[in-house]
C-alpha cells in the first residue's frame, strides 16, 4: 500500500481540487520533505508545521469520513505488513517491517480514539495554513514532547511505506523513527488528546472574529457602554 | 496625578456583577498580559469545570488556566449535562451559557454561534473586545491600538474593518 493509498483511501475524491487546503499541504510537505532523508533530519519548525496540518486536517467535519476510511485501511495494512515481514530475508529489513507496523497499529488506535467531537470541530483549515510559521507557535509546539512525537508519527510512517520498495536505506531510517516516535505516543494518548483538544480550542479562539456578522459587530460595540458610565 | 484621578473614577464605577467566562476569551486576554481585568471589572468571575478544563489542558501553551487564581475567581463543579441538542457547542460553551441562563449572570463569549445561541436565550453577552472597551472606559488600561496590535501578532484574525470599528468607539482614531 502506497503513502497516497494511506492518504487518500480509495472510493475518496482523486481530485487535488475537492482536497482540502490543509490535506495538500500535507501532501506537499511530505513530498517536499521525505526524499531528502536520511540527511537533513525533521526540525522543529518543520514538525510544528505538520502538526498545524494535522490538527486542522483531523478536526475539519468533512475530514471524518476520511478517518474511518483511513483507519480500516491501515486495518488492512498491518496485515500487509506481517506478510511483508514473513517473506522478507533480510533480517534488518525484517525488523523494520515489524516497526512499520507496530507504528501503523498505534496511528490507527489514535485515530480510533479520537473523540466525536474533536473530529467534528469546525477549524478552519485554510485559515489555519494562512497562520503559516509564527515563531511563537513553533515555539509552544516545540516545547511540547506529546505534539511533537504526535507529528513525527505519522510522517514517518508513511515515509517509510512510501520508501518500502525504492529506498532500503531510507525505509530503514523511517521504520526507526515511525517505531519510536510509535513507543513514545502509544502510553500517552489520552494526554495528547486533550493537548490536541487545548491547541483547538486555542486555534478557533484566533479564528473566532472571522466567523462574526454585522449583528454580532453590533452587539459588542453596543454591549459595553451601559459599563462605561 | 491624571493617573490617580483616573484610578479614583474607576472604583466609583459599577463592576460587572457576576460574569460567567469561556475559554476563548480567557486564552485571548492572557495572550496580552490582561487576564487581570477580569479581576478589576467583575465583582465575581465564574469558571465553569467544563472551561477550566479546556484551559488547563493547555497549560504548556499559555497562562490562561490561571485565572481561577484571581481573587474575585469561583470555580463550578460540573452540574449541567441535559443540553445535547447544541451539537455545535463545545462542553464549554454549553456551560458558560446554561450557567448565565440559570443564574441570570453576563456570560463572556466570543463564538459568533456561542454568542447567538445565548441571546437567543436572553442572556446578555460580551466578548474579549467589548471587555477591553469596558477596560479603556474605567481607566484600567491606557489604549487599546497596542493591546489589539499584540493579539494579532499572536495570529488572531482581526480585520481591518472590524478593528477600526474597536478603535473608533476607544476614541483612538
Amino acid at each position: 500500500m502506497s503513502a497516497a493509498e494511506l492518504l487518500r483511501p480509495p472510493g475518496l475524491p482523486n481530485s487535488p481540487a475537492e482536497l482540502s487546503p490543509a490535506f495538500r499541504e500535507l501532501r506537499r510537505f511530505l513530498t517536499d520533505t521525505a526524499p531528502e532523508r536520511p540527511s537533513t533530519p525533521l526540525d522543529d519548525a518543520e514538525l510544528a508545521v505538520a502538526f498545524q496540518v494535522l490538527v486542522s486536517e483531523l478536526t475539519s467535519p468533512e475530514r471524518a469520513a476520511m478517518i474511518a476510511a483511513l483507519s480500516a485501511n491501515l486495518g488492512s495494512a498491518l496485515d500487509d505488513w506481517v506478510k511483508r515481514e514473513f517473506n522478507e530475508a533480510d533480517t534488518m529489513l525484517k525488523l523494520a517491517c515489524r516497526q512499520v507496523g507496530e507504528a501503523a497499529r498505534v496511528y490507527k488506535n489514535l485515530l480510533n480514539a479520537l473523540p466525536d467531537e474533536l473530529r467534528s470541530l469546525a477549524v478552519h483549515a485554510a485559515a489555519s495554513n494562512r497562520e503559516g510559521r509564527s515563531d511563537e507557535r513553533v515555539a509552544r509546539y516545540a516545547s511540547n514532547q506529546d505534539l511533537l512525537a504526535l507529528s513525527l508519527l505519522p510522517i514517518a510512517l508513511l515515509t517509510a511505506v512510501e520508501a518500502v520498495d525504492r529506498d532500503p536505506g531510507n525505509f530503514l531510517f523511517w521504520a526507526q523513527k515511525a517505531v519510536t516516535s510509535a513507543r513514545l505516543v502509544e502510553p500517552r494518548i489520552h494526554e495528547i488528546l486533550r493537548a490536541m483538544s487545548a491547541e483547538v480550542a486555542r486555534l478557533e479562539e484566533r479564528g473566532a472574529w472571522s466567523e462574526w456578522d454585522e449583528e454580532e459587530l453590533a452587539s459588542e460595540l453596543n454591549s459595553w457602554q451601559k459599563y462605561a458610565r | 496625578m491624571g493617573r490617580g484621578r483616573t484610578r479614583e473614577r474607576a472604583q466609583l464605577l459599577a463592576k460587572i456583577r457576576s460574569l460567567v467566562v469561556d475559554a476563548g476569551p480567557c486564552i485571548a486576554l492572557a495572550s496580552i498580559g490582561q487576564l487581570g481585568l477580569l479581576e478589576e471589572l467583575c465583582e465575581e468571575v465564574i469558571v465553569p469545570h467544563a472551561v477550566f478544563q479546556e484551559l488547563a489542558d493547555g497549560a504548556k501553551f499559555d497562562n490562561a488556566h490561571l485565572v481561577v487564581q484571581l481573587a474575585n475567581a469561583r470555580l463550578m463543579p460540573p452540574e449541567i449535562s441535559t443540553l445535547a441538542e447544541w451539537r455545535n457547542l463545545g462542553a464549554g460553551e454549553l456551560h458558560v451559557i446554561a450557567y448565565a441562563e440559570i443564574h441570570r449572570v453576563v456570560a463572556l463569549l466570543d463564538d459568533a454561534y456561542a454568542r447567538k445561541a445565548a441571546r437567543r436565550n436572553g442572556i446578555e453577552v460580551l466578548g474579549t473586545l467589548s471587555l477591553l472597551l469596558i477596560a479603556k472606559a474605567q481607566g484600567h488600561v491606557e489604549a487599546l491600538a497596542p493591546l489589539i496590535a499584540v493579539m494579532r501578532a499572536g495570529g488572531y484574525r482581526l480585520a481591518d474593518g472590524l478593528v477600526l470599528d474597536v478603535l473608533r468607539a476607544a476614541g483612538e482614531t
